[in-house]
């Protein structure tokens, strides 16, 4: 809230990167797919109330 | 750090956001069945029995609904312990000689395949006074005595459904009883004999026979054709656990028997289904429900009444914490709901009172 | 022309740790978490002074704190205190005053708007004293009665911020105070009581008996959500206020931030956030079917579809909280890399935390709050101590600069634009 400042000088010279973001896009979905795994593994029950 | 190792972690960074919220919108809606579990199909089967007939010793729990909000909410509220709370005993016009508590029991006649009988006692009351009255007029007094009830099923410890236990103890200390896991150290303690001055309820018959504790996950057997299950259910004034009876009668199906269902009748159906082989049949239900027993309401209930029609119910023996608000909709949404006779201070003809029976099979 | 002072002077602000992290982190954490606790036991615990968590009689009070902190800093900037005040004050002052002045200001809109104004001369579900008029016992009269007057609050607390954040404050941006403040009052109270009258007010047609046929819709969300419940939009509404203040405290803006003119900015960063709200929906609830089962039409507690939705929104303010501690007290996480790589490992750090706290909070909710035990209990309500805690965490930042961990050192001296940028940057 109280940092809106954004890019620095270096960061003006970089460009999106596709082979990063889609690497990204198969790691964050890998990743949601643990989340989920580890929601079932801890909380999974038949008799919570 | 080199401009492109940055840049590609830079782009790994945003593809890593990017596909986590998207994988999550997928799996959550397009994807949901690979991964949510599939409901069981009930394979423990308890047998089969011939016929149950239901009497209902006394389902009037308290005679006035303000009187007993009022002495929760002047203890503190719903969560405070309920043998901590001075429950009004006297000066109640609508009670019991003064008394507001009254008590929940049901008495159960078993006939078998074979033709034998047993009988089992669900719940016990509150008020030993009117139970011993309630047991009386039944007859259970006599039949306690001459150890014709071979077991004592208390649901949950709530204090109309279990504070009567005196009223059974004192003529049979040696029957079998089973409670639900959940069970608090005061519960146990008035079971073996003790007093609990304010909130004005004691045992001075300790239980000397066989005590079972039953946890939630599973289908106990308790007869051919007979079976309980447990929940883990959270309830108002410190209480825990509840247990409820399923029935399988011969050439009828599943018939539901509750004291208060906190856990919800639809659950208990469903569990039915899922735990009991050829639990899919429902064909009636018996016992408290537990949705308007203040008489309050909330849009949950209308779901219940929506829903509660495409379990193929036959016969419905509502009563008790029920509601008559839920009985009166229920009937209005054709449910067959089983009136009474309002008799012995049960106030309404429109379910089950005190001294009514039914039977299932 | 507006100085960013006078626009949005928390902005303005600039924060210095007195201490080493994470020593300030943790010591202001603790101080929230001790003033979170005495306002718990004095107002809410049903073990405590007032009792007041039944819940929905004790969370109307806290949703209408958080709706008032919000006027008070972000829409009102602190009117009708001056900025002077605000800056020479000592924190524990100017704390104590805008903590008193908020409370009071939450007394007079329920006693003196909703129960004696709106509740007698509109709409009688919104007083007490009418409902138990008409025969209702006074704990349900009392709960009913809660529920509609906080969702005007909770409402209201996912639209307002909309503005700030999202169009920052356009096309008022340039307005003094207290006719900015005014303006986006009334535009989002507006846009708040036309959403309570589509989102809740078809709940209460179905509440009483018989039904209210002529007063209220029928809730038309019924064939999709299975539910006559308002559950359905209570657990997405939730989900809309973390949308909003997670944009706000983990993304820093982002994606929205890129556009440039503020007016697109405002409508996509609304649609944004409302699709972000949706998404976190729809993921909480898939998350309870993962561990509990599918809901079932016509159950209640935790196979209750109106409670999956409602918890949905629990479980959505179990991940601002984390996400507001990190923000408040550990400075947002590792900053040396740039704001995606930044943002993302945030995110990772809020996700482990949810899950954690969750845990950690039915663990300990039944002996340290007095609520009840388990999952779906209705006085198992973990958005009254969570929202209440949000609560204080904004005090301490909002009211007080975090003291005495942290200390205001100054403010940007910067003057904005009529687009809002910044022209130039000095600090005083």
């Amino acid at each position: 809230m109280s940092e809106m400042k954004a890019m620095s000088q270096e960061e003006e010279k970089t460009e999106f990167n596709w082979p990063g973001f889609i690497v990204g896009l198969v790691v964050g979905s890998g990743l949601f797919y643990l989340t989920i795994k580890l929601i079932s593994a801890l909380m999974f029950s038949r008799t919570a109330a | 750090m080199g401009v492109s190792r940055r840049n590609f972690l830079k782009g790994l960074a945003l593809g890593g956001t990017t596909g986590y919220l998207a994988m999550a919108g997928v799996s959550s809606t397009v994807m949901k069945d690979v991964f949510v579990p599939k409901p069981l199909v009930g394979d423990t089967d308890i047998g089969m029995c011939k016929s149950i007939k239901c009497t209902v010793v006394s389902e009037t729990s308290w005679f006035n609904n303000a009187r007993v909000v009022q002495d929760m909410k002047d203890a503190g509220g719903l969560l405070v312990n309920q043998y901590i709370i001075p429950w009004t005993n006297t000066g109640v016009k609508e009670g019991y000689n003064g008394n507001n508590a009254g008590g929940y029991s049901t008495l159960i006649d078993i006939e078998f395949m074979d033709g034998t009988k047993k009988k089992m006692l669900l719940d016990c009351g509150w008020n030993t006074d009117w139970m011993d009255v309630c047991f009386k007029r039944e007859g259970v007094d006599k039949m306690l005595d001459n150890k014709e009830i071979d077991l004592l099923f208390v649901t949950h410890e709530h204090f109309d459904h279990y504070w009567g236990v005196e009223s059974v103890m004192k003529h049979d200390p040696g029957i079998r009883v089973i409670v639900p896991k959940g069970f608090y150290k005061e519960g146990f303690d008035l079971l073996k004999g003790a007093n609990f001055p304010v909130a004005h309820v004691k045992n001075d018959f300790p239980h000397t026979g066989k005590l079972e504790v039953r946890e939630s996950g599973k289908v106990h057997p308790i007869y051919p054709g007979v079976a309980s299950i447990s929940f883990d259910s959270a309830i108002i004034t410190r209480v825990l656990g509840e247990q409820a009876l399923v029935f399988n009668i011969k050439d009828k199906g599943s018939v539901a028997v509750t004291g208060c269902c906190h856990m919800g009748i639809i659950s208990f159906l469903q569990e039915i289904k899922q735990r009991v082989k050829g639990g899919d049949k429902i064909y009636g239900v018996q016992g408290g429900l537990h949705i308007s027993p203040f008489e309050d309401w909330d849009p949950q209930y209308d779901d219940l009444i929506k829903a509660i029609p495409k379990y193929g119910i036959e016969v419905m023996g509502c009563n008790h914490c029920t509601g008559y608000l839920t009985a009166e909709k229920m009937v209005l949404a054709g449910l067959p709901v089983v009136q009474g006779t309002a008799r012995f201070k049960s106030k309404k003809k429109l379910y089950l009172g005190n001294g009514d029976q039914i039977k299932f099979g | 022309m507006i100085s960013l002072k006078d626009h949005m002077w928390l902005e303005s602000r600039v924060l210095e740790n007195r201490m080493p992290q994470p020593l300030r982190g943790i010591i202001g954490l603790v101080l929230s978490l001790l003033f979170f606790y005495g306002l718990w036991w004095i107002f809410m615990d049903p073990r405590g002074v007032l009792k007041w968590y039944t819940p929905q009689y004790g969370y109307m009070y806290i949703r209408w704190i958080l709706i008032v902190v919000i006027w008070q800093a972000y829409v009102f900037n602190f009117w009708p205190f001056s900025l002077k005040w605000r800056e020479s004050t000592h924190p524990v002052i100017t704390g104590a005053v805008l903590i008193l002045v908020n409370f009071a200001i939450v007394g007079a809109v329920i006693w003196g708007f909703f129960y004696n104004f709106l509740g007698h001369y509109s709409i009688p579900y919104l007083s007490v004293d009418r409902l138990v008029g008409k025969g209702m016992t006074e704990f349900y009269a009392r709960e009913y009665s809660s529920l509609a007057i906080l969702m005007f609050a909770a409402i209201a607390s996912w639209l307002s911020p909309i503005v700030p954040v999202c169009f920052e404050n356009h096309p008022w941006q340039s307005m003094k105070q207290p006719a900015r403040g005014i303006t986006v009052f009334c535009v989002t109270a507006l846009l708040s009581v036309l959403a309570f009258f589509c989102l809740m007010h078809p709940h209460y047609h179905v509440l009483f008996w018989p039904w209210q046929e002529y007063a209220a819709a029928f809730p038309w969300w019924y064939e999709f959500a299975h539910t006559l419940h308002g559950n359905f939009n209570v657990g997405w509404v939730m989900c809309g206020t973390v949308a909003i203040w997670m944009l706000e405290v983990t993304f820093d803006r982002y994606p929205f931030i890129m556009i440039k003119n503020k007016i697109v900015r405002g409508v996509v960063g609304f649609l944004g956030v409302l699709a972000f709200a949706w998404l976190l929906f729809f993921v909480f609830n898939f998350v309870q079917e993962l561990a509990w089962g599918p809901a079932v039409d016509g159950a209640k507690r935790i196979l209750a579809p109106d409670w999956r939705y409602l918890h949905s929104g629990e479980l959505a303010i179990m991940m601002l909280i984390p996400a507001m501690i990190l923000n408040f007290y550990f400075d947002n996480g590792p900053k040396k890399y740039g704001p995606a790589i930044n943002i993302a490992l945030r995110f990772l750090i809020i996700i482990v935390s949810t899950i954690a706290f969750h845990a950690l909070y039915y663990k300990i909710s039944p002996p340290l709050l007095g609520t009840q035990a388990a999952y779906s209990h209705p006085q198992q309500f973990p958005m009254a101590p969570g929202i209440l805690f949000i609560c204080v965490m904004l005090f301490h930042n909002w009211f007080m600069d975090f003291w005495p961990g942290k200390k205001r050192v100054g403010n940007r001296e910067v003057m904005l634009d009529e687009d809002g940028n910044e022209i130039e940057e000095g600090v005083h």
